[in-house]
């Protein structure tokens, strides 16, 4: 059994007692830069263990607190030791906890530096739970350049519109979302409400100024948010031209008091 | 067995004479009825108008037997919720009828129950062998509403007396505070962070005021506002203590997380808990989500309570079971301003008002404003350290100085339209509803960020929201703010160094004791912050039978 099949089927129960892996610590280093993330991940786990032994223990132990809003987070310092991090990927990977608890896995291994973003991508990806791969996807965009621009490119294809809508969501705060247009665009055209406006939304605060014509079909969307950012999106992108457009009279009629914010603001150029 | 003590009957007397209740006659006795210091009588038959004799509902358990006392069978020793009436017969037959809400309302003469409720409506006859009777009311519902017709038998002479059960009122920010609770969260072997400085301040500047709650027992749900709402049944005699129970159910299953704390820790005589909806209530029910502003004038209605106002919008709202039977209540007509943009969704997190004697209203609304927040920054040293916010680990945000916090891609582009779709509009909302102009505001700096991976696309306070504040007495009497330390300073341990903190100083009445707490690892973290985690229990300033009667629809 190779040594990563070793340790991915591990209980989290047998941490207390971590096996001693025939590598060497030398040839676990080099394996850290091995282009398989999951031999990555196992060479890392082997070595983080290796170097402090009730490290992996210590992150299963760990619970999550509530937040506000009822989602749930990790908050302790043991995680300002970047080694935590392939624990806490192990502990995502086994998948034991329920949703709510990998989901505030997955956000906090995107948060901690210098982690291995791979086997979170993966989890964007793979993970059954919508809510576990859109906080990775999240995650991973606020945190991570290169792996942050895939990890959306991931989302945006999910078959889940909440993981779609967070991916979407994402490009305004990642520092290459515009490279991202195109997959905007496209996602105007998406059948859920909440992706369309956010992608309204986004495409407004990137001023991508082809968008125009197809933001412009939006005005008349059966949803009042995708208007609403389709509107203020176009305002921001060419105000002079939404200012004169035949469409506000409709809009005008409409008792969302943001939409009248919007539009008596185009009132005075 | 309830008699009319000598000392009752003293102080009776007492209070008529100051109250010039005593009837034309000067002997204070005549065919009439006393209560609460005033005397109705034929001669003076507008004493008993409305709101006449003044009760709190008895759903209390003043015997502590586990049964509220009003859905026992007579009284007990201990029962303190049943006010005195005292008839003065002159020795003649006198008939007594109850009318209105008769099902909530009972009439006792010692321990024997003579009418309403449970019996028929005939009326009491009493004989006139006792010059004096000694009955008592007692009532069944929030502002119930009733009516005795007294005359006596020979004379036909006749005079009403009013019964009028006191409405639930619920504390505003100028009510002096009593009581403030608060969850304490010790470090432990994992390096759990803490809330040692917050509970330090607190039990420094409120003394015996400041109550711990239990983490372990709660299961360190630390949401201490979210799970109850202290309101109160005013009458001239005492007032009775009521804790709303949030549906809340601590975020989880009851019994979870401070689900039980009000029963456990608040259920006293005087004091009863009682909850309004059914099932797990979403966000918008927790009671960051319940405010009440301080006492306003709005279309020439002076509204001496203030008026209650929720978060929601649309669809999204909070279940209307406690929302309908608040306006039942009709003395702090709510409303609702939109807080769905927010992650938690939570109208504590941007808007709050304290006490300020010195201005025209008593008083200001504080509300978030992200233009002046990007003013501050914008006039700092842009390497200026951010030790706070650089932390990782879900223990910051990995923003290391003041240049990259003004940087950050989409934080500005989102804050412009926080401010313009939202600020801005629920401001104006403010206005309207409670007749406020310009000079009531004072706007507080903040920023918002939408926590992606948490919550999707619905903002939170990025630099600790400061208008999510607590107001209370300190021990020396003082009016306090506990306000979210912003932590906009590359030395954390150095106030005087934040701007954020000067232009609060400079903004807020200088009256007011600033107190800025601490409040990041457990509060700010996770979407909340200073007032999300504590709970005040207040005084009542203001006697409604008195101030509010305007306000009270007369249902009879």
């Amino acid at each position: 059994m190779s040594l990563f099949l070793c340790l991915m089927v591990m209980s989290p129960a047998s941490w207390s007692a971590p096996p001693q892996a025939e590598l060497s610590t030398t040839a676990l280093e080099q394996q850290l830069d091995h282009e398989d993330w999951r031999v990555r991940h196992a060479a890392g786990l082997a070595l983080s263990t290796r170097l402090n032994p009730s490290l992996p223990s210590a992150v299963y132990e760990i619970r999550p607190v509530p937040t506000r809003a009822g989602t749930l987070r990790f908050h302790s310092e043991i995680f300002s030791d970047p080694a935590a991090s392939w624990s806490v990927a192990e502990r995502l990977l086994q998948g034991a906890d329920g949703p709510e608890t990998r989901s505030a896995l997955a956000a906090l291994h995107a948060s901690i530096p210098q982690s291995d973003a791979a086997p979170l991508l993966y989890i964007a990806k793979h993970d059954t739970s919508p809510a576990v791969r859109s906080a990775a996807v999240a995650g991973l965009a606020r945190y991570s350049q290169t792996a942050g621009l895939k990890a959306i490119e991931i989302g945006l294809v999910d078959p889940d519109a909440r993981v779609r809508a967070n991916a979407v969501s994402s490009v305004g705060y990642h520092k290459e979302g515009s490279s991202l247009e195109a997959e905007l665009l496209d996602a105007l055209k998406d059948p859920d409400a909440q992706v369309r406006s956010q992608a309204a939304r986004m495409l407004g605060w990137i001023e991508y100024r082809v968008a125009y014509v197809a933001l412009r079909t939006l005005l008349s969307d059966p949803a009042e948010e995708v208007r609403l950012h389709a509107l203020r999106a176009m305002r921001t992108i060419d105000p002079a031209q939404t200012r004169s457009l035949p469409e506000l009279e409709a809009l005008k009629k409409q008792p969302d008091e943001r939409m009248q914010v919007i539009l008596k603001s185009l009132q005075t150029p | 067995m309830r008699t009319l003590t000598p000392a009752t009957l003293i102080l009776l007397t007492l209070s008529m004479a100051c109250r010039g209740g005593l009837n034309d006659t000067g002997d204070g006795r005549g065919f009439s009825m006393d209560f609460q210091g005033i005397k109705v009588s034929p001669l003076q038959p507008e004493n008993g108008d409305f709101p006449g004799l003044v009760g709190a509902p008895n759903f209390d358990d003043d015997n502590e037997d586990g049964t509220a006392d009003w859905d026992e069978e007579g009284g007990s020793d201990s029962e303190n919720e049943w006010t005195e009436l005292l008839l003065h017969t002159e020795g003649e037959s006198v008939r007594i009828e109850l009318s209105g809400e008769t099902d909530n309302v009972r009439i006792w003469k010692g321990d024997t129950h003579v009418l309403g409720a449970e019996l028929v409506d005939a009326p009491l006859t009493l004989s006139g062998t006792e010059e004096e009777v000694l009955l008592h009311v007692e009532f069944g519902d929030y502002l119930a509403q009733a009516r005795l017709d007294v005359t006596q038998v020979e004379t036909q002479e006749s005079f009403s007396l009013r019964l009028t059960a006191a409405p639930l009122v619920i504390y505003h920010h100028l009510d002096p505070a009593q009581r403030v609770w608060m969850m304490e969260f010790p470090s432990n072997t994992n390096g759990v962070q803490n809330n040692d400085e917050m509970a330090q301040a607190y039990a420094r500047e409120l003394g015996d005021a400041y109550n711990k709650v239990a983490g372990r027992q709660y299961d360190w749900d630390p949401w201490v506002q979210d799970e109850f709402e202290w309101a109160v049944l005013d009458t001239p005699d005492h007032h009775v203590g009521v804790v709303i129970d949030s549906i809340r159910n601590g975020q989880g299953q009851p019994g979870s997380g401070l689900d039980d704390l009000p029963e456990n820790e608040m259920v006293e005589p005087d004091v009863f808990v009682q909850e309004w909806g059914e099932g797990r209530g979403s966000s918008l029910d927790y009671f960051g989500n319940l405010e009440v502003s301080p006492p306003v004038t709005v279309d020439g209605v002076y509204y001496p309570f203030g008026r209650v106002y929720t978060g929601g919008k649309g669809a999204e709202t909070p279940r209307p079971q406690l929302t309908d039977f608040l306006a039942t209540q009709q003395l702090q007509d709510p409303f609702m301003v939109d807080s769905t943009w927010l992650c938690v969704g939570h109208i504590d997190e941007y808007t709050t008002f304290i006490p300020d004697p010195d201005s025209e209203k008593g008083f200001r609304l504080l509300i978030t404003n992200t233009d002046d927040a990007w003013e501050l920054l914008e006039a700092m040293d842009p390497s200026t350290a951010l030790p706070k916010y650089a932390q990782r680990n879900m223990l910051g945000y990995g923003i290391n100085t003041v240049g990259e916090l003004l940087t950050e891609p989409g934080l500005r582009q989102l804050n412009n339209e926080i401010q313009e779709l939202y600020l801005d509009t629920q401001l104006a909302r403010f206005k309207e509803e409670l007749g406020l102009d310009d000079d009531d505001v004072i706007f507080v700096p903040g920023i918002f960020e939408e926590p992606l991976s948490m919550c999707g696309p619905y903002a939170a306070a990025l630099i600790p929201g400061m208008a999510n504040l607590i107001v209370a007495q300190d021990t020396d009497d003082n009016t306090a703010l506990f306000i979210p330390d912003p932590f906009i300073r590359a030395n954390s341990n150095d106030q005087s160094g934040d701007p954020f903190i000067q232009l609060m100083q400079e903004r807020l009445p200088s009256s007011l004791k600033l107190h800025f707490v601490d409040d990041w690892a457990v509060y700010h973290m996770g979407l909340g912050e200073v007032h999300c985690g504590s709970n005040v229990e207040r005084t009542p300033s203001v006697s409604w039978w008195e101030e509010a009667i305007h306000l009270l629809e007369d249902r009879l």
